[in-house]
């Protein structure tokens, strides 16, 4: 409940005085991103680099990262192993550990960088800490109403909670991620269904043992909108991940969920700068953005029968067909969506 | 018949001497006419006794080479008179066996009225006798305050007192005293003082056939000849020329074309003084304390225009009576009610209306003043373009009752009291709320000649509210402050050369920081912020010293006190950690008016003032003042929800020293007054933020709290034009204020450590405020200000990490800045008739806020959708014309 906002929100509308303006840009080059993290299981791990923007340009959200290709990246541990990570031919900017690498529990890693231009980049080792088991992961549906312009809007779906027993006396850091994957297909496709997995996008879900330790704790893991998903088969599976962090990495996320909360406006609290644990190697001054971490994981996954919700808006490819149309190209190819891939996870 | 007689026989005794003496030889001159040569051509003022200079022969020695010293030196040796100077441009030739008062020109008719005699001659036989009365408003009754009484044979006097009194201690003799004050007429009494005596003046209007544009309210020379600077006065009828928007005199807004006075933007709350925090400014309307002196966000200030009387802003050398607050001390005062007859004002405006009502209650010895303002429109929401504002509703409201009465000869009982509502409302399912109650009883009472003394009580609440009643959330949010306060003051005035005043004073201070309760079956958990107790002591003694006539001393102090007491219970945290939620290792319980905390300061005080000449002076002060109170705010205004914190465990008391140095100097007969002045200002364990600190409702404030060191200098340059058909006063400002946050552990320490400019850290300020008498109708006022662009904290890059898409990466604590702000405001003010034989008299005022439409950027802010990008917000960003319509009757 942030009591601000009624106050920010009246200004904001008191003013209707509102036109762009434009900072001096504190420089011609804006600082690298370096982001991404390894755990402890198989399965490709992915580190990005690339350009953050200028504030002061017009940019959505989603292009907020200029990607930077034919860098060097190294994952290496405090034993001395390198492990080389290739570029990723879907995702330019982002380079991936062979399928087989994993990280182990109690070692420390870092991630090494050198961009085209000769500057190295660094991150401080961070450990790679274990994480608890979750006990049970369950489900409950969930109504949420809001007021958006002045209409009432009603968003339904489903919360999933974890939980799991807080080793006592030690400090513990979590972090849940969750996937949810879904089959699709269309009558016009040869090569068969995809299956899609939609990540938790824009989502810090942290936590710190704290006044728990020791404690069982239930814990919201995900939250899942119920709404239309093209041509999707009724089954979903979630799947939620727990992940170890360490406090400096707890610490990052926990400062970059309060920032979000920042509207800009005199009553705000004062914002201050996220510092990461990456450096130029060269040079201690640059500001580097981002942060890479080694992470424990422990999955759970359940299905969920009613998050599909697809009433009267299913993609026919035939009747295109039938009408003489020319269907959408998507209808011979369902790799075209977002986050498909034609490979079946083995536990669908 | 007899006294025609002895007329005679004095005139044919003058006429005598003169014809003998002419015959005498041609080397010899009459000395009264080299007095009055010398005066002409060196342009000063020699004051002399008829009796002793008359028939008086010196030499001839061409004077023109000489000054005023050396050459009646020479020229009197062997006469027995001798000279004195008073300063450059004043002496005096006196008998040394005579007395030294002395009556010049006798001839001048204005003098020689109203004549008074105490006493016979030989009456007493003490080296002092004391004259002392009360100054009072001729039609009204009322006293008249800071009426400047002076005795011209001496070049001397003071300003009555806040009841309208005023003493002074002569040797006998016969004395010119004229009573002044700004827009009435002087009145001159010649005193033949024999004896001690009692003499009381009425003072009446100035006719409006006289030129009534007069801005100051103490002697034209006070700004070069007080030792006290660094304050400024503004009356109601200098507040009253300068354009105001909405058509609302304000005294908060008047204050802000001060040099050192500034504020972080339109519509906060609040000012800021000399790089010091909205909180650290104490603020009193009839010695009872304001907390929040704003209405409607800022937009207007707490105070009545009706019925203030004076308010004087302290922001460099703070007099000892008062402290508690580390930056200034405004001081509003309001006026007594009219002693005579039922008189009143009213106006009306776009948003709101005021009234004024007084007169007496017992005719010449008690009267009472009301004067209530509301807001009757949302008039300014109603023409705002959305739904959900039209649908909102400010409104605001405030009520002064003051009543003053007289208990017997010497003493006077005012009891004033305040009230004051807010309420705004947003789509009509969040209430805030603001109110102020106070009281105050002052009886003031003059024990002797020399020693007067003031005991006042008052008692105050300060609260406010938010009230969620729809939806599923529902809340109500409640926070207050209490405060009892008890004050004696006294002045002593052993003579002209000391004036000692010393009191003590006790506040005791109830916080509620914070209720946060579920309405109508809610959801919310209810939260408490537990209650806090605090009280305030403080003696001082100060004295006001003229060493000389060039050189003169306030030199004070004042000590204070503060306990943080029980009930409560104080979190205990691990040693060798830097305070945080997890560091907390216990709860110490502390009972009821168990003793948490106690911390007590020196504060020294000392001005001083040194003439160079008749026209200007250089002043410098130096001080010191404590903190106990702490407003916790950690966003750029200061919101009507903020809570104040008490000093405690953990929070120490801020604690001020400021330097500064002025050089005054008036010109062309003190028509303009200039000065210069540079300060420096050192705050220490000034509040300040941790980065990211969550500070509503917080249980452990010390968590996300840190003491900071700040650091405030500038430098201000002031001319003001007092007389003429055109005044007003241009000024510019360089201030810088930084804060330094470099905590023993990460988590403390802000920016690396190194200094970054305060919210308010604007560095150029350039203000120009006029005032143009067209007519005796119509009169045209505008200003026009100038400031750097506040720094802000925004962000420079935003990135992408993994599933986490736009993330912001912010700029150090207020490293960029808005746009610089400047604005035009006019106004013509129209009085509708000057016939004395009506009923009433009205005028119209016109005014027009921000004239060329500057959008001046308030804050800056993100915009996710299209178009995307930093946008600045404009409170007012456009031309805000109003007509306000006052009566007087």
């Amino acid at each position: 409940m942030k009591i601000s906002n009624f106050l920010i929100l009246v200004l904001f509308i008191i003013t209707a005085c509102i036109e762009p303006i434009t900072f001096e840009n504190p420089g011609n080059k804006t600082p690298v991103v370096i982001s991404g993290y390894i755990t402890d299981q198989t399965g490709g791990h992915r580190v990005s680099v690339g350009y953050s923007v200028p504030y002061t340009s017009s940019s959505f959200r989603a292009y907020a990262f200029t990607p930077i290709q034919d860098a060097q990246v190294l994952i290496i541990d405090d034993d001395g192993n390198e492990t080389q990570l290739h570029e990723d031919l879907r995702a330019a900017g982002n380079y991936l550990t062979d399928d087989e690498f994993k990280g182990e529990i109690g070692r420390k890693y870092k991630v090494q960088v050198q961009i085209e231009d000769g500057q190295a980049y660094e991150s401080s080792w961070e450990e790679l800490k274990p994480v608890t088991a979750i006990n049970d992961l369950s489900i409950t549906p969930y109504e949420q109403r809001s007021i958006e312009n002045g209409i009432e809007v009603v968003e339904k779906g489903i919360d999933a909670f974890v939980t799991f027993d807080d080793p006592a006396d030690i400090d513990n850091y979590y972090r849940w991620r969750w996937f949810g994957t879904y089959e699709v297909q269309f009558s016009l496709d040869d090569k068969g269904p995809c299956w899609i997995t939609e990540p938790d996008i824009d989502l810090i879900n942290i936590l710190e043992d704290g006044f728990q330790d020791g404690m069982t704790i239930e814990r919201t893991a995900a939250s899942v909108k119920i709404k239309n998903r093209t041509n999707a088969q009724n089954k979903y599976i979630l799947t939620v991940q727990q992940l170890s962090l360490t406090r400096r990495a707890y610490e990052f996320y926990e400062l970059l969920n309060k920032q979000r909360e920042q509207q800009g406006t005199i009553f705000d609290e004062t914002p201050a700068p996220v510092r990461g644990n990456l450096n130029a190697v060269n040079d201690p001054d640059e500001l580097v953005l981002g942060y890479f971490h080694a992470s424990s994981i422990k999955t759970s996954r359940i299905s969920i029968e009613t998050i599909i919700d697809n009433a009267g808006e299913i993609l026919d490819c035939d009747l295109f067909v039938q009408m003489g149309f020319r269907p959408p190209t998507l209808c011979y190819n369902c790799e075209q969506l977002r986050f498909s891939s034609r490979i079946k996870p083995d536990w669908y | 018949m007899i006294t025609n007689k002895i007329r005679l026989i004095v005139i044919a005794l003058l006429l005598l001497p003169t014809g003998v003496l002419t015959a005498q030889s041609s080397n010899q001159i009459d000395l009264e006419e080299v007095i009055k040569q010398f005066q002409k051509e060196k342009d000063i003022t020699i004051f002399y006794s008829k009796e002793w200079v008359e028939g008086q022969r010196v030499p001839d020695i061409d004077f023109s080479g000489y000054d005023p010293v050396p050459y009646f030196t020479e020229i009197l040796s062997g006469s027995g008179l001798r000279i004195i100077s008073y300063n450059s441009s004043i002496f005096a030739i006196i008998d040394p066996k005579g007395k030294l008062a002395v009556v010049t020109e006798e001839n001048d008719t204005r003098r020689t009225s109203n004549l008074v005699t105490f006493g016979t001659p030989g009456a007493s036989s003490a080296e002092k006798l004391t004259i002392n009365g009360r100054v009072k408003d001729g039609e009204t009754g009322d006293d008249i305050v800071g009426a400047t009484v002076a005795i011209e044979e001496l070049s001397q006097g003071m300003a009555t007192n806040i009841d309208g009194f005023y003493s002074l201690s002569l040797s006998p003799g016969k004395y010119t005293i004229t009573y002044k004050f700004v827009g009435y007429e002087t009145e001159r009494r010649v005193v033949n003082l024999y004896d001690n005596g009692n003499l009381d003046i009425e003072l009446f209007s100035r006719s409006e056939t006289l030129e009534e544009i007069v801005v100051h309210g103490r002697p034209d020379d006070e700004n070069i000849n007080n030792a006290q600077f660094g304050s400024d006065r503004l009356t109601m009828e200098q507040i009253k020329s300068i354009p105001a928007f909405l058509g609302e005199a304000d005294v908060i807004k008047s204050l802000i074309l001060l040099p050192g006075v500034s504020t972080v933007g339109e519509g906060s709350s609040g000012f800021n003084v000399r790089g010091g925090n909205v909180d650290q400014n104490l603020i009193l309307q009839d010695e009872a304390m304001i907390f929040n002196s704003s209405h409607v966000f800022g937009f207007f200030s707490a105070f009545n225009s009706e019925i203030v009387d004076e308010a004087t802003l302290y922001k460099g050398s703070i007099p000892a009576e008062y402290g508690g607050r580390a930056s200034s001390i405004l001081n509003v005062n309001l006026r007594d009610g009219n002693r005579k007859e039922i008189a009143g004002t009213a106006g009306v405006g776009p948003v709101s209306a005021k009234m004024a009502l007084e007169g007496p209650i017992v005719r010449d010895k008690s009267s009472f003043v009301i004067g209530a303002r509301s807001s009757y429109s949302d008039w300014l929401l109603n023409n705002m373009p959305t739904v959900e504002l039209r649908n909102s509703s400010a409104s605001f409201g405030d009520l002064n009752v003051r009543a003053t009465t007289d208990v017997g000869k010497n003493s006077k009982l005012t009891v004033s009291l305040y009230g004051s509502t807010d309420a705004f409302s947003f789509d009509a399912d969040t209430t805030y709320n603001w109110n102020t109650v106070n009281g105050s009883v002052n009886y003031s009472r003059i024990f002797s000649d020399k020693v007067y003394g003031s005991f006042i009580f008052a008692k105050g609440r300060y609260s406010h509210n938010i009230d969620d009643i729809t939806g599923l959330n529902q809340f109500n949010l409640s926070s207050s402050i209490d405060f009892d306060k008890a004050k004696m003051k006294f002045s002593y005035s052993p003579g002209f050369l000391h004036n000692i005043s010393f009191g003590v004073e006790a506040i005791r201070y109830r916080f509620s920081p914070g209720n946060f309760q579920p309405v109508n079956n809610s959801y919310v958990d209810p939260k408490v912020v537990q209650n806090e107790n605090g009280l305030e002591l403080a003696g001082y003694v100060s004295d006001e010293w003229s060493i000389s006539s060039k050189f003169s001393v306030i030199g004070g102090f004042r000590y204070s006190a503060f306990l943080n007491y029980g009930p409560r219970n104080v979190n205990l945290y691990l040693e060798g950690e830097s305070k945080r939620e997890e560091t907390i290792t216990g709860v110490q319980e502390f009972g009821k008016n168990d003793l948490i905390q106690s911390y007590y300061g020196f504060e020294p005080r000392l001005s001083f003032k040194y003439s160079l000449d008749a026209f200007s002076s250089i002043k410098a002060s130096y001080g010191i003042s404590n903190q106990y109170l702490h407003l916790i705010s950690n966003t750029a205004a200061v919101t009507p929800v903020d809570v104040w914190k008490l000093s405690d465990k953990y929070i120490e008391p801020l604690r001020a020293t400021q330097l500064s140095l002025g050089y005054f100097r008036n010109f062309n007969n003190n028509s303009y007054e200039t000065s210069a002045e540079v300060y420096y200002k050192k705050l220490d364990n000034i509040v300040e933020y941790i980065d990211h600190a969550d500070l509503l409702l917080n249980q452990h404030l010390e968590t996300d709290v840190l003491n900071a060191v700040g650091n405030s200098y500038g430098a201000e340059f002031f001319l003001k034009k007092i007389r003429g058909r055109l005044n007003g006063w241009l000024s510019y400002t360089y201030s810088r204020s930084f804060r330094t946050v470099a905590g023993q552990y990460q988590r403390e320490v802000v920016n690396n450590g190194n200094p970054f400019p305060a919210n308010y850290d604007k560095p150029h300020d350039v203000t120009l405020v006029g005032n143009y008498k067209i007519s005796r109708r119509y009169s045209f006022s505008f200003n026009f200000t100038y400031s750097t662009g506040r720094p802000v904290t925004a962000p420079l890059y935003r990135y992408q990490a993994g599933n986490l898409l736009g993330i912001d990466e912010y700029s150090f604590r207020n490293q960029l800045r808005i746009p610089d702000y400047h604005r035009l405001d006019l106004s013509l003010i129209m009085k509708t008739s000057l016939k004395k034989s009506q009923l009433w008299e009205s005028s119209w005022v016109f005014s027009v806020y921000n004239a060329y439409s500057r959008m001046n950027a308030y804050s800056v802010f993100y915009r996710q959708q299209y178009p995307a990008g930093p946008y600045k917000l404009s409170v007012i960003g456009t031309i805000f014309p109003s007509v306000t319509y006052n009566i007087k009757f």
